[in-house]
């Protein structure tokens, strides 16, 4: 098998993930130099704290990569990377070591947490996705919420209007090595690409969607996903919670659209095969830790092997604000299911979901 | 003929597509039953049980377990039926393109969407009834390229998010060159819920109520059509398996049109409205009515209660001669958005949804199955023993329905 070292004979695929390798180092950089020019003890420990897990993500991402043959011709430059990337883990670990332990509690508590969401279609995701987004939010989180789902209904979700989303041609450039042909524009750095380009949504969230399909051709949200998924996980900054709606079924996990994520939410609806369904995404999601959310849940008895951390109640009054197409949160703010969603949103900032 | 379902996930394509090669197969035709899915489980709708379409292997799948790679020609549709295809209840063929089963199964993912439209695109459709249940989203719609000749039903809850889902189905399903696009408003609860859609989408849209025997079935994983095929929303989809023989035997499919046929009318209005009054149907010496190559429902409407009326709208009891009679497609039944007047007293179209208990579903007028090309005395069960009053059965004549005047 060729390998893709020798200059001579690379393709524009060999060209991108090289190229890709090298800018997840440069985004690495970035971190520990802002880690290092931090004042106090807690962003100094927040700083340290995020490089780790930007590593820990490259590192999750190597791992994916690796495990497809198409990717044993960068055996090498793979390798290189990976030791490359493991340097910074050992460098922030250390450098975690020597901090006050106080100090790593409360940027602990801090620290954005990240999180994908899964399952069947009409499981709740999007809905879950939209009111946590917005009652982290309220809470004085920082939230980025991105819909990864080409039929988009996250701007519903979060009270936003309805448009086309997907990133601007000014953020992106053509790549013929990239999936789809197109990329994050190489002087965009992830964290300024939220800054430019997320929208405003309601409470202070900031919104990223990949574009809707409107034509049998398919460009437009073609063009935004590896875009997005760039900046997803790249977009490390340790005061950010980041939520991403994946979509329905088994598709975009294979796809990894969750891996800019540390944990996994497995939304499961009442019906058998919405149990299937989250079944069917343990192997996909691979290690990252999970917890299962039933929804629409009416007393009946939990689905076997599935064991939902929990329940949100069957609510009438979320199925009309969907039919009116507003956001259920501020269509009925008390209804049982938002009562349960908020209290999703403080378990997960007391890290009982969230390990 | 091949029907592909489309929407937004969670809105019931599968139940749609389960119940509807269910009732198709009744009617008489070969149904073959698409998973298109890489998250298959169309088979749980069809009533295999939930081992068996665990186990059961998509093409894709077993293709490449016995070393088949992309550069290798693809056996015939017929003959991955053949291989890989299981039966379901009522003789439906029931076939999943491809399953993403572990992390790393790197051909299955776009593997199993290009093999859906392989397969869809090369599945000869003259002579049976193919029914694919596309994955969630418009994806695999644009993979599945459904052609001039195809159906597409866009299926939709009444939530804004699919509702809007189901349009832009509509445009691409349109911009693929599909004439047959049908909009499906399922799960309807409150009056104008189907009227909602249909203003969307601007195109005949069925609506199928709102069922908790539907829900019951799916929690335990069990097809909706065995658990209850007489509860509201089954009925409905058999409309909707009625409505798609019309489809079939459009005018503009036939080779040979023929004098006597119904086309002017079928293709002028809307389905719903769709209304043709026949005044003293006997007198004219009519002989076998159908719309469009469909059985049609009659109505009466000489003035009689509502229930009455509703009643005689079965057949099962005797029409007056000089009765005028509404001749609805049957699968209007429950899909009358202006409240015609035998269903206004005990049918308001809201919630709950229930069928109005003197109206009989046509499968049970019609246990051996719908006959698929017009009513005839033979497939009535007529316990009354008045559905010979009317004279309207029998011999190739045909009521020509070009000639009436819309009215009412």
């Amino acid at each position: 098998m060729s390998t893709a070292g020798s200059e001579g004979e690379r393709t524009p695929r060999d060209e991108w993930v090289l190229a890709s390798m090298a800018r997840q180092l440069s985004i690495l950089e970035g971190f520990e130099a802002a880690a290092v020019d931090q004042a106090d003890d807690l962003s100094t420990c927040l700083g340290w704290i995020a490089l780790r897990r930007q590593a820990g993500r490259y590192l999750r991402s190597l791992a994916n990569w690796s495990a497809f043959g198409s990717f044993q011709r960068y055996a090498e430059p793979m390798a290189a990377h990976r030791s490359a990337i493991e340097g910074f883990v050992v460098t922030s670990e250390s450098e975690l070591a020597r901090l006050d332990g106080e100090a790593r509690e409360e940027a602990c508590r801090r620290l954005g947490r990240r999180l994908a969401v899964v399952g069947k279609g009409g499981a709740g995701k999007t809905l879950i996705s939209g009111t946590l987004a917005r009652l982290l939010a309220r809470r004085g989180r920082r939230v980025l919420a991105a819909d990864l789902d080409t039929n988009p209904g996250l701007t519903f979700t979060l009270g936003m209007p309805d448009g086309e989303a997907g990133l601007p041609l000014e953020a992106l450039e053509r790549h013929e090595g990239a999936a789809y042909g197109w990329q994050l524009a190489s002087g965009l750095s992830p964290a300024e690409a939220v800054e430019r380009f997320a929208t405003p949504a309601p409470d202070g969230v900031r919104y990223l969607g990949l574009g809707k399909i409107m034509e049998p051709e398919k460009l437009v949200p073609r063009r935004s996903v590896v875009a997005i998924q760039q900046i997803l996980i790249g977009f490390g900054d340790p005061g950010w919670d980041v939520l991403g709606d994946l979509e329905a079924g088994t598709t975009t996990p294979f796809e990894r659209y969750h891996l800019f994520a540390d944990h996994v939410l497995v939304v499961v609806g009442p019906a058998w095969r919405s149990a299937l369904t989250a079944r069917r995404l343990q192997p996909l999601i691979g290690d990252l830790p999970t917890t299962v959310i039933a929804n629409r849940f009416r007393e009946e008895p939990d689905h076997p092997g599935l064991h939902p951390a929990l329940r949100i109640p069957f609510d009438p009054e979320v199925a009309e604000a969907e039919r009116l197409g507003v956001a259920p949160l501020d269509y009925c703010p008390d209804s049982p299911a938002i009562r349960a969603i908020d209290e999703l949103a403080e378990r997960f900032l007391a890290q009982e979901v969230l390990v | 003929m091949k029907i592909a379902i489309t929407g937004k996930g969670g809105t019931g394509k599968t139940t749609i597509a389960g119940a509807l090669a269910r009732h198709l197969a009744r009617r008489g035709h070969e149904v073959v039953a698409v998973d298109g899915d890489p998250n298959p489980n169309l088979g749980i709708s069809l009533g295999v049980p939930p081992e068996r379409v665990e186990t059961m292997s998509p093409i894709l799948n077993a293709l490449l377990a016995s070393g088949y790679t992309h550069h290798d020609p693809r056996p015939h549709p017929d003959e991955l039926i053949r291989r890989y295809g299981i039966e379901a209840p009522d003789g439906v063929m029931l076939v999943a393109t491809g399953k993403i089963e572990r992390p790393t199964d790197a051909c299955l993912c776009c593997g199993s969407h290009m093999t859906t439209r392989e397969f869809f695109g090369e599945l000869p459709a003259e002579d049976r009834m193919v029914v694919a249940d596309l994955e969630a989203g418009l994806n695999d719609l644009i993979w599945a390229q459904p052609g001039a000749e195809d159906v597409v039903l866009a299926v939709a809850e009444p939530s804004v998010k699919a509702i809007e889902i189901a349009r832009r189905a509509r445009g691409i399903a349109e911009r693929l060159g599909v004439r047959s696009i049908l909009g499906v408003a399922n799960r309807c609860a409150q009056a104008d819920d189907r009227k909602r859609l249909e203003d969307v989408l601007g195109i005949e849209v069925f609506a199928v109520p709102e069922d908790p025997a539907v829900e019951r079935a799916d929690h335990l994983g069990i097809a909706p059509i065995d658990a209850d095929a007489s509860s509201p929303a089954m009925v409905a989809i058999g409309l909707l398996a009625d409505r798609l023989e019309l489809v079939r035997s459009r005018p503009e499919r036939r080779s040979q049109p023929t004098r006597t046929n119904p086309g002017r009318i079928s293709q002028a209005l809307p389905l719903h409205r769709r209304w043709i009054r026949l005044d003293g149907c006997r007198r004219r010496g009519s002989r076998s009515i159908r719309l469009g190559g469909s059985p049609a429902a009659l109505f009466c409407s000489s003035g009689q209660p509502a229930e009455r009326t509703a009643r005689l709208s079965t057949g099962q009891v005797k029409v007056e001669p000089e009765a005028c009679v509404l001749v609805r497609p049957a699968s209007d039944w429950l899909n009358v958005p202006e409240s015609p007047p035998f269903f206004a007293p005990t049918s308001p179209i809201g919630a709950p949804w229930r069928l109005p208990p003197t109206l009989t579903p046509l499968s049970r007028l019609f246990p051996g199955g719908m006959p698929g090309r017009h009513i005839d005395a033979a497939h009535i069960a007529d316990p009354t023993g008045c559905a010979s009053d009317f004279d309207w059965i029998s011999s190739e004549q045909r009521w020509d329905l070009g000639q009436c005047k819309p009215s009412c």
